[in-house]
């Protein structure tokens, strides 16, 4: 197979295998934390139930993030989870998303989906949110569980490519070997009106 | 081409937006909102950054997402954390008062409609006591400093990362034919 080689002497399918290892190696990272954030969300009843170490630290983790009342939250043996529904819907939805990325990126989607798509996520969350805060309505367990996982199942569409492509460009720019441009940059996240 | 503006300006304005926004009290109910105030923090970061960056400039690029991100939603913690010192000490612990009484509300609200039985109500009741009393003392602070230290970055990053999938130039030519 013929290979076509830049400035420094890279062949492009170095260069490709690079940076499919490199996007490969992000995404994993990623679900890993993904998953331990919301392994997290639901061991904290079960370690209060239990009266397990970190029983009362695990919930401060996910404090700065959510209100965390508990009649508008999940229950496991009485106690609540560590996030609200809303929380855990995008969270969950966003773990389950992630893992679906890998197939339905190849077949349906190679860029950052348009903006529209983004509103479209964010404008029911937002409604749903704004209008139950302001006490115009009260949101349901269904409308919390359907606008956040709305919401969260589109995030990574959004997030996981600038995510790689950036992870690459930086690995690039302090990486002292100095890899070649095209080694740095996905044409896959390009620009899409 | 020339290089691009430093970061180090819209990440903290970015980062002040993020710590004004958890930092007061009332204001940081936002947060709530699937720290709404946050993502908007980092994307807030980002837009300004692309104000700055002209067309004889390189392009923007993820990696000024992640670099923003992580600086808005370090300074973020920083800015949180030194508001709501600076408001305790002048004026007590307005944000504890504050979620005690929303919070007196809603477990009276509870009460009255026998959504939950009153003994889990006072149990909700000690909790919020004990949370309450914990946030205000030195160990809670600093208890507090370190989870927004990691939390916000995250945080702050994906809005970055948002604000690029908004706002990242339409037009960029591919990469591959550059060599």
């Amino acid at each position: 197979m013929a290979r076509l080689l830049d400035k420094e002497g890279n062949s492009r399918d170095n260069c490709g295998t690079f940076r499919m290892r490199l996007a490969d190696s992000t995404y994993r990272t990623l679900l890993l934390l993904v998953a331990l954030w919301c392994a997290g969300i639901v061991a904290a009843p079960i370690l209060t139930m239990y009266d397990l170490p970190f029983a009362d630290a695990l919930p401060s983790w996910y404090s700065p993030v959510c209100h965390q009342l508990a009649f508008k939250s999940f229950t496991f043996g009485g106690e609540p989870w560590g996030v609200c529904i809303r929380c855990s819907a995008i969270y969950f939805s966003f773990f389950a998303a992630l893992l679906a990325y890998p197939f339905l990126q190849r077949r349906f989607l190679r860029r950052i989906p348009s903006t529209h798509w983004l509103i479209l996520a964010v404008a029911p969350l937002g409604i749903d949110a704004v209008a139950s805060l302001t006490s115009f309505y009260e949101s349901t367990t269904l409308s919390r569980l359907v606008t956040g996982s709305l919401f969260g199942s589109m995030m990574p569409w959004f997030l996981l490519p600038p995510l790689t492509e950036g992870i690459a460009q930086l690995r690039h720019h302090f990486s002292k070997k100095g890899r070649s441009t095209l080694c740095s940059r996905s044409p896959v996240n390009g620009a899409r009106g | 081409m020339l290089e691009k503006p430093s970061k180090w300006r819209a990440g903290l304005i970015g980062g002040v937006v993020i710590g004004t926004i958890s930092g007061i009290p009332g204001v940081s109910l936002i947060n709530c909102c699937c720290c709404a105030g946050i993502w908007l923090g980092g994307m807030l970061s980002m837009y300004l950054y692309k104000t700055e960056v002209t067309p004889e400039m390189q392009p923007l690029e993820s990696s000024d997402a992640l670099i923003l991100g992580l600086t808005s939603g370090i300074g973020g913690a920083f800015v949180a954390t030194l508001l709501s010192v600076m408001i305790l000490a002048l004026f007590g612990p307005v944000e504890a008062e504050l979620m005690r009484s929303i919070m007196e509300r809603v477990l009276e609200r509870l009460e009255e409609g026998g959504t939950l039985p009153s003994e889990v109500v006072d149990q909700m009741r000690d909790q919020l006591e004990e949370s309450l009393r914990d946030s205000s003392s030195v160990s809670g602070i600093l208890g507090n400093l370190f989870i927004t230290l990691i939390v916000f970055p995250i945080f702050a990053i994906l809005g970055a990362l948002l604000g690029y999938a908004i706002f990242r130039p339409k037009n960029r030519p591919s990469m591959t034919q550059t060599t």
